[in-house]
Formats: structure tokens, sequence, C-alpha cells
């Protein structure tokens, strides 16, 4: 059974690797957990059953990485209804995916992809987000990802294209803070430009994860714990997200569960110490 | 240029990053990155990812082969197959066949039994957890002259000229030479799903190949006349009781 210490909402990625842990109900700090869709559209077997038992004692998100809502060729259909029909079992508070192209229609490259930042790709994303949230029946949240190229033909800020995008589709948003911290360094602004930029309001979900620092340029692998740079970043601006569920994000080089669950704990203390931030900046 | 066209400039650069003209005109990497850097990013994430997805569902091939080895053979397959399922777990199907036409592994005779043993192990685990019939009710059927059994989805029959079993069992073991397993023995393996666990059960090869038969939908008599000789009627009663305790039954027609 579940059982979280305070009343932030702060969860975690769902992983093979620690089903087993999991199936044995233990008491944890995770408020909700984050499924990859993908793990469970083709599934019948342990990764659904255990997502189903988990479902039971949690709330999950499912935050997918292959809708490829950025593909020019148009979505996947079959895609879509698998999609559909894991939502009406699941019952996610948050169906997300990303602000990429991640494939060809008969290719599928596994990465997060950048787009250009331009009036044709916010009409294919327009077009695609659209479909997306008819077949599934639910609203989109999307995630900013970290890119390592843009384009010639981008004729506007990552964040003026984000918020037209949430504007023309109605989507909610994803933030991934340690993607805005590794385009922040790589591309050369200001986080705090960034996050004034964009629609907080429509914010539904906060993503940390681990960049890496690499000869000089940082590398969003979410393959690391949080990093300090991420962490101070998630300070800043923690009295504006504080009500949002926020995730511990890993992908890769995923450690025991305990090591996880402390990254959960260190995010409610920040969320809670962060009253006490404003209170004393109040006195003074 | 239409987004379509930078799309599929920009995968067949992530394919093979040789800088391509016209990718450089439209593109710019971040930062300090020359592009080429940028591009092998990436690469190098496609082929990481790819591989270890292979290395998940082939994890004995992996602990035979080394790291070395395995990694140098995944990224040829990958740059020959590329991957059409959004599934990344569901990548490399075609793995073991890959491996009996790779010279690399020419002296390691058990490679592709090996891996479609790890292929089917990860088939079924993905199986939904069965419900098999009662053992009450197939014990009452199976005294019937002639029946037919339709068996639960989570459930396969291997066979093989090399003991796969035993390398398996030991890929969890730190590495060390496989010639030093016994691998060089014939083996027939039923492997099913009970609970929400995947069991591998030694069995007997004639047993083995009644199984597929019933398994194709033979009746019980048909599928055990090919084998008159060896299959004596207390024989037949223990596979079925094999069968029945094993919980692969699905359902029985008279």
């Amino acid at each position: 059974m579940k059982y979280q210490s305070s009343s932030y909402r702060v969860g975690m990625g769902l992983h093979p690797s620690h089903y087993s842990y999991l199936e044995q109900r233990p008491a944890t700090e995770v408020a909700w957990f984050a499924a990859s869709s993908e793990k469970y559209l083709d599934s019948r077997g342990r990764a659904l059953e255990t997502l189903q038992q988990v479902r039971q004692d949690y709330p999950l998100a499912l935050h997918g990485s292959g809708m490829n809502l950025g593909n020019a060729e148009g979505l996947h259909l079959d895609y879509l209804k698998k999609l559909r029909e894991l939502i009406e079992q699941v019952e996610p508070f948050v169906v997300s995916d990303h602000v990429a192209w991640t494939g060809t229609s008969h290719h599928h490259l596994h990465d997060l992809l950048p787009l250009p930042h331009n009036e044709e790709t916010l009409q294919v994303l327009a077009r695609n987000i659209d479909l997306a949230q008819s077949q599934l029946k639910t609203a989109l949240a999307l995630e900013n990802i970290a890119s390592y190229v843009s384009y010639r033909s981008d004729d506007m800020s990552e964040w003026e294209f984000i918020s037209e995008l949430t504007c023309r589709t109605g989507c909610n948003l994803v933030l991934d803070l340690s993607a805005v911290m590794t385009n922040a360094h790589n591309h050369h602004f200001d986080p705090l430009k960034y996050l004034e930029h964009i629609p907080m309001d429509r914010v539904v979900q906060v993503n940390l994860a681990g960049p890496i620092k690499q000869g000089g340029s940082l590398y969003n692998t979410k393959a690391t714990d949080v990093p300090n740079i991420v962490w101070e970043l998630f300070k800043q601006v923690a009295p504006r997200i504080r009500h949002l569920p926020i995730a511990i994000e890993r992908e890769q080089n995923i450690p025991e569960f305990s090591d996880l669950e402390m990254d959960v704990i260190k995010a409610s203390f920040i969320l809670e110490n962060s009253y006490e931030v404003e209170r004393s900046t109040e006195l003074v | 240029m239409k987004l379509s066209e930078v799309q599929n400039l920009f995968k067949k650069q992530i394919l093979a990053p040789q800088a391509d003209p016209q990718t450089i005109t439209d593109l710019k990497p971040a930062g300090h990155l020359p592009l080429n850097e940028a591009f092998e990013v990436y690469h190098q994430g496609y082929t990481n990812r790819l591989t270890e997805a292979l290395s998940r569902t082939y994890e004995t091939v992996l602990w035979v082969l080394g790291h070395d080895l395995f990694n140098d053979i995944c990224a040829r397959y990958i740059e020959s197959q590329p991957s059409v399922a959004f599934n990344l777990d569901d990548y490399g199907s075609t793995f073991p066949e890959y491996l009996v036409n790779t010279s690399k592994t020419k002296g390691i005779p058990f490679l592709q039994d090996l891996a479609s043993f790890e292929r089917l192990y990860k088939e079924i685990d993905e199986a939904a957890t069965p419900n098999p019939l009662p053992i009450e009710q197939v014990q009452e059927i199976l005294h019937a002259r002639n029946f037919k059994i339709r068996f639960i989805d989570a459930m396969g029959v291997f066979q093989s000229m090399y003991s796969v079993s035993e390398l398996w069992k030991r890929r969890k073991e730190p590495p060390y030479m496989y010639e030093d397993v016994n691998w060089g023995n014939p083996e027939s393996l039923l492997i099913y799903k009970k609970d929400k666990r995947v069991m591998v059960q030694n069995i007997d090869p004639v047993d083995a190949e009644v199984i597929l038969e019933l398994q194709e939908g033979k009746s019980a008599s048909e599928a055990l006349s090919g084998y008159a000789d060896l299959m004596t009627p207390e024989r037949s009663q223990a596979l079925f009781q094999l069968l029945m305790k094993a919980g692969v039954i699905d359902d029985v027609t008279l």
C-alpha cells in the first residue's frame, strides 16, 4: 500500500527493474507513477499486470515517446487505438508525449528529435495533436525536449513556439526542467527567461532528470541522478509549481527503487521549504 | 525545404552520420558542438537504445559473446534492420536468423537456437497470465477414449540439438568461458507461464513431438498414433498428467 508522509505530489517513473519490489506492495514515499506508454501497448503479460496492480494503489500518468506528433507524414492510427485502450484500462490523470518527431511512418528512430520552430511545423503539430486528442478522447500534455541542433528555418524561439502551440491546440504542457537547463546551456539562453515566457497555467506536470556535462555541452541522457544545476532551477521555480505533480525521471542506468525514492523525498523537501523561503522573504 | 524533406535528411544523417551538404545548409549545431558531433549524439543514441533492447531480450547471447562482440554484431544488425516497431522492446525478432549468417559467430553452433529460445521466452513472458482448466475438470475428460486439447497461449515447445537451457541458467553469473558449460546434448523444453512466472521444464523428445501435434489441433489418438511403439498407455497418461500439473490446458473437448 502506498504511504506518503508529505502532502506534495512527487512521483517517479515506473521501471521494469522495480516490478518485483512493487509487486510486494511496499509502503513508499512515492505519490504517483509515470508509466512509459509504449511498454504497455502490446503487453498482456507481467508488464501490464504490474501496471494494473500499481494503479490500484497509486495515481498513474501515461508518458509516451512514440506518438511522433511532429511527423510530417501523420500519425499511426494503430498506435492511437492501442493507447486509447490502455487509457480506458488504467485511467491516467495525465496522458503526455513530446514536442518532437521520433521517426518517419515506416522507420522508428526511438529518439526525441527536434523540430523547426516555424509556421509549417506548427501546422503539422496542430493537425496531429487534433487527430490524437479526438482519437484518444482526452487532452494531451506535451513535454519540451533537449536538442543538440537547431534549424536555420527557425523563425521563433522555443518558448514562443511552445506558447503558440498551446494557443492553437489547447494542449497542456509537461515541463522538463532538465531539458530547459540543457537547451539553455547549449543554445545560450537564460532558463528563467524560458520559464517566464511559457504559459505556466498550461503546465500540468513537471519532470526532473539528470543531464550530463561533456566537453562543454549538456546532454539530457536521463541516465544519472538529478544534478545540482537542475535542483537549483527547481528550487527557484518551486513556489510557482508546488501545486503540480512532480516526477523524478530516469531512462537509463535505472538504480534501486530506494535510490530514486531519495530524490522523491528531496523534491518534496524542496517544495515544503519553498514556503519557508517565501515567509522569510516577507519578513525581510 | 518542406518538413517531410528535412525529416528524411535528418533520418539519413542519424542512420549513417556522414556530413550531407544539404543537412549542413539547413541545420546548425548547439553551442560549441560541430554539426557532425551533434549528429553523432543522435546516431549513438539510436544504436545504443536498440543494442540495449537486444541485450534485454538476448541476455544469454550477450553472456556467451561478451559485450564487445555482442555490441559489434548488434551494430551491424541495426544497420541492416531498421526498427519498425514503436515499442523498443519489440525490436530484434530476426536477430536469431541474423546470427547464423554472420561469420563473427562461426564456431558457436548453438547461438541461433539460444537466441530463438530467448525470443520464445520473452513472448511467453509477455502473454497474459493463464487461467487454465481446473485439474478436476481435465481429469474427468482425460479418461475418455479420444479428445482434443487446446493449450494456453503462454506455452511453447522448444527443441534443439544443444542444451541451451544449461547456458540460459547461467546468464546471471559472471562471464566465464561458455565452453565450460555442458551444452552438447539435445534437449526438448516445455516453456509455460504458471501464475505470473515463466517455467522452463525439460521433457522427453517424443513427448515434445506429441505436444506439438496436439497444439496443431490433432486429437489425442491422432497425435499418439505416430508413436504407437513408444507411447504406451502408461506413458501417455504420464504425459497428460504432466500437462495437467503444468497448468497448460486451456480446454479439452470430446
